[in-house]
């Protein structure tokens, strides 16, 4: 049994890791820009399909492919950014929500025509192959997407705190208006924001893609657990979203195991509810 | 002001032409509505049953210049789900005065369009989808050819009693089985149908458990089941999670005597495509396809073999059990009931409908037609239905269940151990 609740342990840490790679994008574009990204799924169905081209035509590994994807990502996001998002700052949620919703209805359609309903992969001689860990099953693509998960994030650390262009996030993300009066170019800031959390994005679609079948609508399986653990961990908060997707990884992998299957998305719904309802700016976020 | 009641007379003047030209082109077309998932996450499959479908139109208008001497156009609509599909439904019926539809692919989307069908007295034509209550509320303008849920899951049932408890020299009052299914209309109707035949035919069932298809993980089911060690899973699943759950299996050690999957995910060509070597052996309980011709009349010999030429032309592989189910329904519809008809009257067409009367193996599968009449508690599903069972062997789906519509002999009972 000790083996047992171990393996599930495990098993639940890796899934949280998949969340969170997701949801640190998106918690930074929420913290700074103020803006929810429905479209963010989109993304990274966009970066698992560059992946998937990457390793089609010049037969680039996925996890080498990463190196090209972020910054593809990076740059598609600074676009999207200027484009679109930053005529949404400020702006009602109505026109928040049909901005970002029409951005990825565009991609999910866009992608659909382009590349068809068919599901693709990426083959990786380690695709399904599993580490034995003492009695511990850890299997490979899922390890690597949570040291990902560890490795950028803790890279996001010492950028955000370090360098201007951090601060400069990070006090927009505290007081826009005393961010203007210190010289900081909000408009920049929120733009280049929005493409940092999309080359995130990009970071996941690499480490994503081995583990799922990539096809226009898989952005939707991510994204929804995505919210759930962004608003968890505290909005806006990155170690926030981290504890929030591995609180939800674990609970929905004992839940299945120890409930029922059917009942996995209800009890961390249940546990997010309770959350909120004793603690509602989230695990790690500030008291409003 | 002149100028601008010119112009709107103008406007005026071209839309009443463009409304008498259309309903003159319209008297020599016969037009029927077509609605499937052709975006969205059932886009794969949508199309190619729109496709399927369309086929048998086209070989129609070829082979005798459409139906009542006119050419048979679709009218095709998209529904992505069950909203869009009672949306669509309704669009085509008041807009376009459509009075048969085609459709859906998915159970969910079915039900919602053929309510609407049914509230206007319009013919609604169910080609592919299963859920067994399509056919239980007592509609009376709802038809479908093809097996429904109970079938498929009742067939994974009986082959798990009848071919895989005697090959592993098991009591089928023995045989340990877990069902797990997807949590839609589809996957808890196949289920129900499993559960209900597993226990009629006394196998021990472990486990009856759902999840939802988009689920990104499934390494807790897997673990459960590997806990319980069954000798037997039967699971319905979309594609996605048909190999997302086969993939854990192997990533955490889980290998059953054999899995017998019910259509859906696992019965396409990209089950194989996507788990490559893993598929090897893994039964699904499907519409047959590519059956013997040993079992079919002449004509449906011959229309299968030109069934399969145009779709290997069009698609680059051969037809898969959803294609079949499709093609042939549209076939049927074409071809048996509205010639009987005679005219596109909805009451017409019913009885139509009823009069069909074909004895099993003249449809390219196998299967016969005969629609249950009103009164019968699956009334207007085709009583001369089958559900058989399909296997991967080396990346391709083979018939080996019934014996008579078999193609090969069956393999890998018990399943050798994961490479």
């Amino acid at each position: 049994m000790e083996g047992m609740i171990l393996q599930l342990f495990v098993s639940g840490i890796l899934l949280g890791g998949v969340y969170a790679l997701v949801s640190i994008g998106l918690t930074l574009i929420f913290g700074v820009l103020d803006v929810v990204n429905f479209a963010h799924g989109e993304f990274l169905m966009i970066g698992m399909y560059a992946v998937f081209w990457l390793c089609t035509l010049f037969h680039l590994d996925p996890y080498a492919s990463l190196l090209v994807v972020t910054p593809l990502l990076f740059f598609f996001g600074l676009f999207v950014g200027r484009t679109v998002i930053r005529q949404t700052i400020g702006a009602s949620s109505a026109v928040q929500i049909f901005a970002t919703v029409g951005v990825s209805l565009i991609l999910m359609n866009g992608a659909l025509v382009l590349w068809k309903a068919d599901f693709r992969s990426v083959p990786t001689a380690y695709g399904s192959g599993a580490l034995m860990l003492g009695p511990v099953f850890v299997g490979y693509p899922q390890l690597m997407s949570f040291i990902g998960a560890i490795v950028f994030s803790a890279m996001l650390f010492p950028f955000l705190r370090y360098t201007y262009v951090g601060k400069a996030i990070r006090a927009t993300a505290q007081d826009r208006r005393a961010a203007t009066l210190m010289g900081i170019d909000i408009q920049k800031t929120y733009i280049f924001t929005f493409g940092i959390g999309i080359a995130l994005v990009g970071i996941a679609s690499a480490l994503l893609a081995p583990i799922y079948s990539i096809y226009p609508g898989v952005g939707a399986q991510f994204v929804l657990v995505a919210y759930v653990a962004v608003v968890l961990g505290g909005l806006g908060n990155i170690p926030g979203a981290i504890l929030g997707s591995l609180l939800i990884g674990i609970t929905e992998t004992f839940s299945g195991f120890f409930i029922s299957p059917g009942w996995r998305q209800a009890i961390y719904y249940a546990v997010f509810i309770l959350v909120l309802i004793f603690r509602p700016q989230g695990l790690l976020g500030q008291k409003q | 002001m002149a100028r601008k009641l010119l112009v709107c007379s103008l406007l005026i003047l071209a839309l009443v032409s463009m409304i008498y030209w259309n309903d003159a082109k319209a008297q020599n077309q016969v037009k029927i509505g077509t609605i499937f998932p052709l975006t969205g996450p059932l886009a794969l499959l949508g199309n190619e049953s729109f496709e399927a479908a369309d086929l048998a139109r086209e070989m129609v208008n070829e082979r005798f210049g459409g139906v009542w001497g006119k050419k048979v156009v679709f009218i095709k609509a998209d529904a992505p789900d069950p909203t869009s599909g009672a949306n669509e439904a309704n669009r085509l019926i008041t807009h376009e005065g459509m009075k048969i539809l085609i459709g859906t692919y998915s159970s969910s989307i079915a039900l919602a369009a053929s309510a609407v069908a049914e509230r206007n007295k319009v013919i609604y034509l169910e080609v592919i989808a299963s859920s067994d209550e399509i056919n239980q509320r007592g509609y009376k303008y709802t038809f479908r050819t093809n097996e429904s849920a109970a079938d498929l899951g009742g067939t994974a049932a009986v082959f798990a009693s009848e071919v895989v408890a005697p090959t592993l020299r098991i009591d089928s009052k023995k045989l340990k089985i877990v069902i797990f299914h997807e949590d839609s209309a589809y996957g808890t109707s196949v289920g129900k149908g499993v559960k209900a035949t597993a226990d009629r035919l006394g196998l021990q069932v472990l486990a009856y458990d759902n999840y939802k298809a988009t689920s990104p993980d499934l390494s807790s089911i897997v673990l459960r089941f590997r806990a319980l060690n069954p000798d037997v899973i039967i699971a319905t699943s979309y594609i996605n999670d048909a190999v997302l759950f086969w993939k854990t299996c192997k990533q955490l050690g889980l290998r059953p005597k054999a899995l017998i999957g019910t259509s859906a995910g696992y019965g396409i060509p990209d089950f194989a495509r996507l788990l490559g070597p893993d598929s090897e052996g893994v039964f699904t309980s499907e519409a047959p396809a590519l059956v013997n011709p040993a079992a079919l009349t002449d004509k449906a010999k011959a229309l299968d073999k030109e069934f399969r030429e145009r779709w290997m032309a069009k698609k680059g592989r051969l037809p898969a059990g959803h294609a079949y189910r499709a093609f042939t329904g549209t076939w049927v519809l074409l071809t048996e009931v509205l010639p009987k008809a005679g005219a596109m009257d909805p009451e017409k067409i019913r009885e139509a409908f009823l009069k069909v009367d074909l004895p099993y193996g003249s449809l390219p599968h196998g299967l016969g037609v005969k629609y249950a009449p009103p009164g019968n508690p699956n009334a207007g599903l085709n009583e001369r239905r089958i559900a058989g069972i399909q296997q991967w062997q080396d990346g391709k789906i083979v018939q080996v269940w019934p014996e008579k519509l078999a193609v090969k002999r069956w393999t890998a009972i018990p399943l050798p151990p994961w490479k």
